[in-house]
């Protein structure tokens, strides 16, 4: 240390209320009291997310961020705390977050608050209200949407909004800062950082400290000096005997300390005064904080149980150091990767050459590679393979002198890949199985789609079924073209854009008609559901040009045109995905065409005269037939072929009022139909002697709905290939 | 034992050097930009150094707690100057023990002596510390009579037993105060020179 304030001793005074220990973590308290900040009802802490969060997030995605922040620490091991999404609208759309009823996370973008007028630099802040004896009545999360640009897909120089929002809820939950520099509740955040997405040990050393559901271990010491006297505030750290650190705490002005929440196992332990890169002014008032001391190990390795406390020897601390590692300037935790090699720069003091870097896990190798006094330059090897979580890395000086940065690196896998999501496409109501592959997939990943997320192994969640392959079947998502992020529990994550549309899928009930000549021109009418604006029709493949959406249910094509043959694959795509098939035949023989029926008005058995083209013998009249559809009808009494132009029909019985008229080739399924063109008399015209039911009569093509019909009309254009052939 | 009349030594001598530090809340940090001075003028719509007089709680119709002080203003760098000035900041207990923080807006004491870089005051009249804690120096005389500005957020002093000076602490900024001033000032020479380059001719 030795700045230029500098002196040898250093004491840090606060205020002269000091606890009778002082445990892992920092928890907020109460200015007045010294109460400990606290939930009375841990286990359903109610919270609710502003519907219309950030305008830097149209697509909603702040959804799925605050919900994997709050599901974070919902999965505390060993807690009882619980926050409880209340998912009702009318929840969602309240912005009155200063209420008591409701504990909100908002996104202020007009400065409604109060606490982001311009100029503030705040980015995100966290209100609690609380009582004399410290129970919490309210707290909220509120984002400085005014001033800053938030973000949830990495954009550069943008807040991430899971890693905010996580520091934030271990505020809520009544946390204050942590001196380890890999927890969520170190102090400093900084837009390229998101590994505070996922807790570290002392996190959870905190909330199990706080809310305990479990028994745990505990180990308990006093920190002196060679001359036996004590040190009051000396940061004391556990470590695994992976070389993770599990958590740390402050001595009190006694030298007690007591590290808790610690599952059964093996841990050594080591103190190091509270001053870079996070100090006593980073935490609670009520200690008793000196840091005139060096790093010290305890020498030994110390075993807990479940709800054992055990007490281990007198951790007696060296003198102190000049030299020191990290600064709040360095944005911890470091990330270091799975089986590859990082190079780094830290900050400090004192770093010299001569110095000797080591890292927690001997198996991580740790390399100086430049020593520049006020920082070193380093690259850090981490075996593939390597267990995740937080390491310390430590200095050592040429005269013995030491500095541990606890918490300082973070192993974490590499981010995952994601090449390709199948299908691309699925319906907005869910039920699509999606398979995903790619790389670096680990086991408690989460999906998110939308405003989906898909964790692994929980109930209408996703499997990891290994490091490349992860299945889900989607639900209900919000419609629209989404990226598919893969998130690893340390944080990091992978994502392919856009590659995956949920939507309403169209379905095609009925083609009308079904075949058309070959040159084109045919207008086609296509009745279904969940015809989007903007979607295409292709016929073998090729864009139909002229398209018209009437409604979401009905669509008229003029066809192309084509080589003859088929039934082709007649597809259509709504914008974005999501296809309905079908099937349509070009044939050689040009459409009929009908223009008129004379007379136009009849009674059952009259004659009439049906002008038109491309007549044939095989040309069927039905009259009364959905001109949409070709379905229904009634075939006229009888036909005569007069010429390609004129046909004479029978009026048929079991007609009223005004009556399509459709003809059409029995042999190729060509058809055209003139609405209202003939027009029957009605009940009352008739003095109530017709009473027939109109168009309730099943015509012969009514049964093609379905997929019989491709087989009908592959027969169709058969016979009228062996006809021409015969010909 | 020794270490116990040290320390209480150390508490005799933080209480001369500064006194107000025995009763503030400790920084409890929500999210703010790392800012410098330069940062925290630009910033801010009102730098002032002065002492507080009194530090009045109040409960707000929509259920916020703040706090109204009132200042002794010596000097202004940014803003009106005016002798007396009232700002309120969110945050504080009442009568009653309820009370109310914003996570790393620091609060102030009666009798400080504190160098504030405010921002603009919103819709209810309530200001923030620029960059939250960052917004706030403490001002402490040395037993040579020699003055500090200190910024941190607790109730923290360091000590030199021997010279009663302020030590250096990390995450604490202890500036010498004639530096700080300095500083600021150069800043609000930016501030004006760019003002004036922008004003309509």
């Amino acid at each position: 240390m030795g700045g230029a304030w500098g002196g040898k001793l250093r004491v840090a005074l606060v205020v002269a209320v000091v606890g009778a220990l002082a445990f892992a973590h920092v928890r907020l308290i109460h200015p007045s009291t010294g109460a400990e900040l606290f939930w009375s009802n841990p286990s359903s802490i109610s919270v609710v997310i502003n519907e219309a969060g950030s305008d830097n997030l149209p697509d909603k995605s702040h959804m799925t961020a605050l919900r994997n922040s709050i599901d974070e620490w919902n999965r505390t091991p060993g807690s009882s705390a619980r926050l409880v999404e209340n998912i009702s609208p009318g929840q969602q759309a309240r912005t009155d977050w200063a209420s008591d009823s409701i504990h909100l996370l908002y996104f202020d973008e007009d400065n409604s608050s109060g606490y982001f007028p311009s100029g503030s630099g705040t980015v995100a802040i966290t209100p609690i209200w609380f009582y004399a004896g410290g129970s919490i009545s309210d707290a909220d999360v509120l984002f400085n949407g005014k001033n800053f640009n938030f973000t949830t897909s990495g954009q550069a120089g943008r807040f991430d909004v899971q890693d905010i929002a996580t520091h934030e809820l271990g505020h809520l939950l009544g946390l204050d800062h942590s001196g380890v520099a890999g927890a969520s509740m170190y102090p400093y955040v900084d837009t390229s950082v998101v590994l505070h997405r996922s807790l570290a040990g002392d996190d959870i050393g905190g909330m199990r400290e706080v809310y305990p559901d479990g028994s745990f271990g505990r180990l308990t010491g006093t920190v002196r000096r060679a001359d036996n006297s004590t040190v009051a505030g000396a940061w004391v750290s556990a470590r695994d005997s992976d070389g993770r650190i599990v958590g740390g705490g402050l001595a009190n002005n006694l030298g007690l300390y007591t590290i808790e929440g610690l599952d059964p196992g093996d841990y050594t332990l080591y103190a190091r005064p509270l001053d870079q890169p996070v100090s006593s002014a980073n935490l609670t008032s009520g200690h008793v904080v000196v840091t005139d001391f060096g790093a010290t190990h305890l020498p030994g390795v110390y075993t807990v149980a479940a709800g054992q406390t055990k007490g281990v020897s007198d951790l007696i601390v060296g003198p102190d150091a000049t030299m020191s590692l990290g600064r709040s300037s360095d944005n911890f935790p470091l990330r270091v990767v799975q089986g590859q090699t990082t190079n780094l720069t830290i900050h400090g003091a004192g770093l010299n050459p001569g110095s000797v870097l080591t890292c927690s896990d001997p198996s991580v190798t740790v390399s100086a590679i430049s020593w520049h006094g006020s920082l070193v330059t380093l690259s850090v090897s981490v075996p593939a393979g390597e267990p995740r979580g937080h390491l310390d890395l430590e200095v050592s000086g040429p005269f013995g002198e030491r500095s541990i940065l606890p918490g300082g690196l973070e192993v974490t896998p590499p981010d995952p890949v994601v090449l390709t999501v199948s299908p691309s496409a699925g319906s907005d109501s869910g039920g699509t199985s999606m398979v995903i592959k790619g790389n670096h997939f680990e086991p408690g990943a989460r999906v998110v789609i939308g405003d989906r997320i898909y964790t692994d192994g929980e109930p209408g969640g996703c499997q990891v079924v290994d490091p490349t392959t992860i299945l889900l079947s989607t639900g209900a998502t919000v419609p629209g073209v989404h990226d598919v992020v893969v998130i690893d529990q340390s944080g990091v994550e992978g994502r392919q854009s856009s590659a995956f549309t949920s939507a309403a899928i169209p379905t095609i009930d009925t083609v009308f008609p079904l075949a058309g000549n070959r040159l084109g021109g045919t207008e086609m009418v296509l009745r279904g559901d969940n015809f989007a604006t903007g979607l295409e029709v292709r016929i073998d493949g090729i864009s139909q040009g002229a398209v018209t959406r009437d409604s979401g249910e009905r669509v008229v094509v003029t066809t192309n045109g084509g080589l003859e043959g088929g039934p082709y694959l007649l597809e259509l795509e709504n914008p974005g995905g999501g296809v309905a098939t079908s099937a349509f035949a070009y044939v050689r023989p040009a459409d009929p065409v009908v223009t008129g029926l004379q007379p136009s008005e009849g009674v059952p058995g009259d004659v009439v005269t049906l002008s038109g083209a491309n007549f044939s013998p095989q040309t069927q009249v039905l009259f009364g037939a959905d001109p949409d559809t070709g379905i229904g009808g009634v075939a006229a009494d009888s036909i005569e072929f007069l010429g390609p132009g004129t046909l004479e029909v029978t009026l048929p019985a079991g007609l009223a009022g005004d009556q399509s008229v459709l003809v059409r080739r029995a042999d190729t399924g060509q058809a055209d139909v003139l609405e209202a063109g003939i027009s029957y008399p009605t009940s009352s015209d008739s003095g109530g002697a017709c009473t027939a039911s109109v168009g309730l009569e099943r015509g012969p093509w009514e049964a093609l709905r379905g997929s019989a019909w491709m087989l009908v009309l592959g027969i169709l254009v058969w016979m009228r290939s062996r006809r021409l052939e015969t010909a | 034992m020794r270490t116990l009349l040290t320390l209480l030594a150390f508490g005799a001598l933080s209480l001369l050097v500064s006194r107000p530090l025995f009763t503030e809340p400790a920084v409890r940090a929500g999210t703010a930009l790392r800012m410098d001075v330069p940062d925290l003028v630009e910033a801010a719509d009102l730098v002032l150094e002065g002492r507080v007089l009194s530090a009045t709680p109040v409960e707000t119709e929509e259920g916020l707690i703040e706090t109204e002080y009132e200042l002794a203003v010596d000097r202004t760098f940014r803003g009106d100057d005016v002798f007396l000035r009232s700002v309120r900041l969110p945050g504080g207990v009442l009568e009653d023990g309820r009370g109310m923080l914003l996570a790393g807006v620091p609060h102030l004491r009666e009798g400080e002596d504190a160098l504030l870089f405010l921002s603009h005051a919103g819709p209810r009249g309530v200001r923030l510390p620029v960059g939250l804690a960052q917004g706030r120096y403490r001002i402490v005389t040395r037993l040579d009579g020699s003055k500090l500005a200190v910024r941190d957020q607790s109730d923290l002093g360091l000590v030199d037993p021997s010279t009663g000076d302020l030590l250096e602490a990390d995450g604490l900024h202890i500036r010498d105060y004639a530096e700080l001033v300095a500083e600021i000032e150069a800043s609000m020479g930016s501030v004006r020179s760019q003002a004036q380059a922008g004003a309509p001719k």
